[in-house]
């Protein structure tokens, strides 16, 4: 005894299941939210108004189910998997078809064709509601709910499906409905509580919902802010753990998020002289287009090919030697009065990536520097700087001028092979957009390719993630309309091959004049970080090779670009002004929307009827489900009465005894007053005794004129004779009479 | 535990509704951080309109069977509380440091409620229940309002009312006439001995209330009297001091009692008991039904718990029955049987005593 201890424990004696709760509208409004969301998958549709009523119907029936009885509910989802196992097997040959059609759908195939996939989801809501209520009701385990709640809507997010603010409402009642009704077990009244707790968790949520989305509207770019500055914080604290940037400078990668600067020095530049413009040093040129990656472009078989075209055999190897320095050399032994002076670049790697090299444009690679580290000289003319006359030429040089035009022609040839192609199922949307809009002269491409860009997208060096389903130029142009170098260049060039000008994603730095200092010794010396890192667009012309396409506009939104045979663009607007020409571009973007109207263009557009929907299949359905929840009220009606009827009052069930008796033919027009009335009861119902017949109304006489109301016994007393007669009647009635018995008239 | 997943959760919500530029989930966000402001100022509000307290000042309870208790929960604020917790601290006078703690969870609409619990008492005596905590919850559980409360209830946990086996071979030999000298008795009336006290019912005559216990328990009680009585039988009470503080001790002490009143109650009308109070005060009481073997108890249990028992010991009354705390039950100043606390409930169950 000494050991007892002292215990104490709640009351659970009362059941928490009751059938008038909140419950099962939290489970539908989940699995409907789940059904919305399921909506925006493009590529698919089915019948929301069969869907729906079927799902509201399965909910109803299992919650009833469980507040009669558990065995009942194993019963009911015993049958719920065998009809979807039967189902599965029909539809054998349809499911593995509409599941492949949605698995498409979800990552975003372009080659994908809508298709109707009704019945995969009308299994998937059963499905997906039976799991549900037994993870709810059964196991009583939300918090994992609410997890996968919250993982599917950013799983939406991360594939681009478009979440409407009904889903998001549905969702989010389920996950915080089922938070307010869940009391602790035994609590006394629970039914009243939780429908009083549902009711306050419905009016908070959409609360909260409508403020959200007020507030969201206004503010979204002020909101988006601080994510960015926590997430440029950690780059540039992991930046500096690896000591430095990586060399993604010099890759074809195009991010599929934000760009942040650490101020990282990887190089440094000296000069001979002060350049007089932006100073481009290409560390990658771009081949093919993967989708996410440039792959670097193959210049060694286009030498081969060229060896081949040239039939130059024994001094195949040259080509490239003298094709990379070809445009310097021309522009070097132009006339004098057309000659200008070369530029002499010292480029040295302070930092990251000392294996590449920086080449920039119409240059001549000098030699390697001999001091510590990685250097290296060229010799090169600045744009400005290009006067190319192929035709006049010098007569020492003419016999070297026909070997350069018969290598230009080679590589012309070539460029247009290799650096026009593009994967055009990739980028459908852009390559309607060049259907669409022919130019023929380059003049004309560039300058339309330019007011594009400068049209259609903003620059924001945080503009986001991009979706993985998604491609990311194709995406930056028509959807999310931000981006920076990498995104604007990426789009740029696909444009550029798609007008048949071989065009190439060339990325390293680009350094402006204002960066360049002098030196005591009369050079010009700038320090490359990072924030020079640059990716810009390359074309091809024949008359001067390569030259860079400045294609990102300034911070100010401005666009300046000029290159060799190029008269020169300036694109400057405002940003109203930028709007109001997409509204009347030929082209119209895919979801050019503001915040607001993003927003509330999304509500609700889920649960519409589809044009060719017929209305009188509608009422036929309409009439179905209404015929199947018939059942399950017809039963609720009655337990309610037959509760009402308990707690009553003699009188009250002696009427209704009344009323039974004649239903069943027994004592017609007797009202218990009668002198005959014991006799003529006990004819008909036998299986009543007289003693608790004249006891009976012995009870309901004193109920009616006596000086005393009947006690809880002599209630109970009525109550339990009313039962057992109602009992005896109902087997002996037919099958029809039964059913009106027990769920119309809701005598038993 | 909850409100760090959804913080966790939020925040990955954020970081992806800003990476992905995603309106419908910064809207979200921004509804679960709305939702969150109101939840705690829910709690606040709940907090304010919840207060708590005992059903009853005073409950009884049977050792080593579940009892029922009920505290009174009133809510008047808005919607309806549907989480809160409230601590209950248990001690045994006249100790100040509690025995045992629980945490119980309800839920109350506006008005109103009642919280019910058990409570198991392995050992008899009075034990007090304080209710010192509440925290009440907002709608989802996220955020508490903690209130200091303090309400008591005492309870009186009896023994089982086995008797102990007793054959009086001639119980006049152990017994007096009723209408021997009638000393001023604190329970008793002047010329009528109370049988047993039972609830109030309509129709009872007034003055027969039993007014200081209705004061006590809050519900009230009457006195039932006999007229017509066996002898009675004297029982004294030897206790020592340092008794008070041991409450298994104490139990078997009580559980003893119990057991032998009631076995001796089955040869004679009735038990007087008698006992020393401060100052060497002697008073009586007697016992002729479970009803007043329940009062004397629950008034020994508070001089226990208030130390206010003189020592005793060494006093033999001639013609009674003594039981002493070291579970001795004499004759006179014969030892009859000194029970082991060990194998107490055994004997009381198994041990036939002939006299």
């Amino acid at each position: 005894m000494a050991k007892a201890k002292l215990r104490i424990y709640p009351d659970k004696t009362e059941s928490s299941r009751s059938l008038l709760t909140a419950e099962p509208l939290f489970l539908l409004s989940g699995v409907l939210g789940i059904l919305l969301l399921l909506r925006q998958i493009e590529s698919i549709s089915f019948d929301l108004w069969v869907i729906f009523p079927v799902s509201v119907l399965l909910c109803a029936a299992l919650w009833y189910c469980f507040y009669r009885s558990i065995s009942l509910l194993a019963g009911v989802l015993g049958l719920l998997l065998v009809v979807c196992g039967f189902a599965v097997f029909r539809l054998r040959d349809l499911l593995p078809k509409q599941l492949w059609q949605i698995v498409t759908a979800v990552s975003h195939n372009p080659e994908s064709a809508s298709m109707e996939v009704t019945e995969t989801i009308l299994l998937f809501a059963v499905v997906i509601m039976i799991l549900m209520f037994w993870l709810e009701c059964l196991g009583r385990c939300h918090g994992l709910l609410f997890f996968l709640m919250m993982a599917l809507l950013l799983f939406s997010e991360l594939m681009k499906i478009n979440i409407t603010i009904g889903a998001l409402l549905f969702i989010s009642l389920f996950q915080w409905g089922f938070w307010a009704v869940r009391l602790p077990a035994g609590s006394k009244g629970s039914s009243g509580i939780k429908i009083k707790a549902g009711i306050a968790s419905v009016l908070l949520v959409s609360a909260a919902f409508a403020a959200a989305c007020l507030a969201v509207s206004r503010f979204s770019q002020t909101l988006y802010t601080p994510a960015y500055r926590a997430e440029e914080f950690v780059y540039r604290m992991l930046s500096g753990l690896s000591n430095g940037a990586g060399s993604s400078y010099v890759t074809g990668q195009i991010s599929r998020g934000n760009h942040y600067e650490t101020g990282t020095e990887h190089l440094t530049l000296t000069v001979s002289a002060k350049p007089s413009e932006t100073l481009y040093l290409r560390g990658f040129s771009g081949g093919d287009y993967s989708g996410e990656t440039w792959l670097p472009s193959n210049e060694e078989e286009i030498y081969q090919n060229m060896a081949e075209i040239l039939q130059w055999d024994t001094w195949s190897n040259i080509i490239p030697g003298l094709y990379q320095s070809m445009y310097y050399v021309m522009n070097e032994n132009m006339p004098e009065d057309n000659r200008r002076e070369p530029l002499t670049l010292t480029i040295r790697h302070t930092g990251s990536a000392p294996g590449d090299y920086f080449t920039p444009y119409y240059s001549r690679f000098i030699n390697e520097l001999e001091e510590e580290g990685h250097g290296y000289t060229y010799q090169f003319f600045e744009q400005g700087d290009i006067t190319l006359d192929w035709e006049n030429v010098a007569d020492y040089f003419a016999q070297q001028r026909d070997w350069y035009l018969s290598i230009r022609q080679a590589y012309s040839e070539q460029a247009h092979f290799f650096y026009t192609r593009t994967p055009v199922n990739r980028i459908p949307r852009m390559e309607k957009l060049i259907r669409e809009n022919p130019r023929s002269t380059p003049y004309q491409i560039t300058s339309f390719i330019l007011r594009e860009l400068h049209n259609s997208a903003s620059y924001s060096t945080t503009p986001g993630w991009m979706p993985f389903n998604e491609d990311i130029v194709e995406y930056f142009l028509f959807e999310s309309h931000q981006g920076y170098c990498v995104h604007f260049a990426s789009a740029a060039v696909l444009m550029y091959r798609l007008y048949g000008i071989p065009a190439r994603y060339a990325s390293g730095y680009a350094v402006p004049p204002s960066a360049f200092s002098r030196q005591e010794d009369g050079t010009w010396q700038a320090v490359v970080t990072d924030k020079f890192a640059h990716a810009w667009a390359e074309i091809f012309q024949s008359d001067y090779g390569w030259s860079p396409v400045e294609v990102t506009p300034a911070s100010d939104g401005s666009m300046t670009v000029q290159y060799p045979g190029f008269s020169g663009l300036h694109l400057k607007r405002s940003q109203k002004d930028w709007s109001r020409e997409n509204s009347g571009s030929d082209f119209r973007f895919g979801s050019n929307k503001s915040a607001s109207s993003q927003l509330l263009g999304i509500s609700l557009d889920g649960i519409r009827f589809q044009e060719h929907r017929n209305l009188f299949l509608f009422i036929g359905f309409g009439i179905l489900y209404s015929l199947l929840f018939l059942p399950l009220f017809l039963d609720y009606r009655r337990l309610r009465k037959l509760c009402r009827l308990e707690s009553a009052g003699c009188r009250e069930i002696f009427r209704q005894f009344l009323n039974m008796l004649q239903f069943c033919g027994i004592a017609s027009g007797y009202d218990g007053s009668e002198p005959n009335f014991v006799p003529v009861v006990l004819e008909g119902a036998p299986f009543i005794s007289q003693e608790e017949l004249s006891r009976m109304l012995e009870i309901v006489g004193n109920a009616a004129f006596g000086p005393e109301l009947p006690g809880e016994l002599q209630n109970e007393f009525i109550f339990r004779i009313y039962q057992k007669t109602a009992r005896r009647l109902y087997a002996g009635l037919t099958w029809h009479k039964k059913v009106v018995f027990r769920f119309v008239k809701a005598f038993w | 535990m909850r409100r760090f997943f959804l913080l966790l959760l939020v925040l990955i919500t954020y970081y992806l509704a800003s990476m992905f530029r995603s309106l419908p989930l910064l809207a979200l966000c921004g509804a679960e951080g709305f939702m969150a402001i109101a939840a705690f100022i829910l709690s606040r509000r709940f907090r304010a309109g919840l207060s708590l307290h005992f059903s009853q000042p005073l409950g009884t309870a049977v050792v080593r069977t579940n009892t029922a208790c009920k505290v009174s929960v009133s809510y008047k604020g808005p919607f309806a509380v549907n989480h809160y917790r409230v601590k209950i601290e248990v001690y045994i006078p006249p100790k100040k440091k509690k025995k045992f703690q629980k945490r119980l969870k309800g839920a109350g609409g506006y008005g109103e409620n009642e919280l019910a619990f058990w409570i198991h008492a392995p050992y008899c005596g009075l034990f007090r229940l304080h209710l010192t905590q509440l925290k009440v919850y907002d709608l989802f559980s996220l955020f508490c309002a903690k209130k200091k409360i303090s309400e008591e209830m005492e309870l009186a946990v009896f023994p089982d009312g086995r008797a102990l086996q007793i054959q009086l071979a001639s119980p006049e030999q152990y017994g007096d006439s009723p209408q021997e000298e009638q000393p001023a008795n604190s329970l008793g009336e002047a010329s009528h001995e109370i049988r047993q006290v039972r609830e109030y019912r309509t129709g009872d005559l007034n003055r027969h209330i039993h007014w200081n216990l209705s004061a006590r328990t809050g519900k009230l009680w009457l006195k039932e009297f006999e007229q017509e009585r066996d002898f009675s039988v004297r029982l004294y009470l030897g206790i020592k001091s340092g008794f008070s503080f041991s409450p298994v001790r104490q139990s078997n002490f009580f559980v003893l009692l119990s057991a032998l009143v009631m076995g001796l109650l089955e040869s004679t009308g009735t038990v007087r008991i008698f006992w020393q109070e401060t100052e060497n005060r002697q008073v009586w009481a007697d016992a002729g039904s479970v009803g007043q073997l329940h009062e004397i108890l629950y008034r020994l249990y508070r001089l226990s718990a208030k130390g206010e028992f003189s020592d005793s010991s060494g006093t033999y009354p001639e013609k009674a029955f003594m039981l002493d705390t070291d579970l001795g039950w004499y004759w006179e100043e014969s030892l009859i049987f000194r029970f082991s606390p060990r194998s107490l409930e055994r004997d009381i169950r198994e041990r036939v005593f002939s006299l």
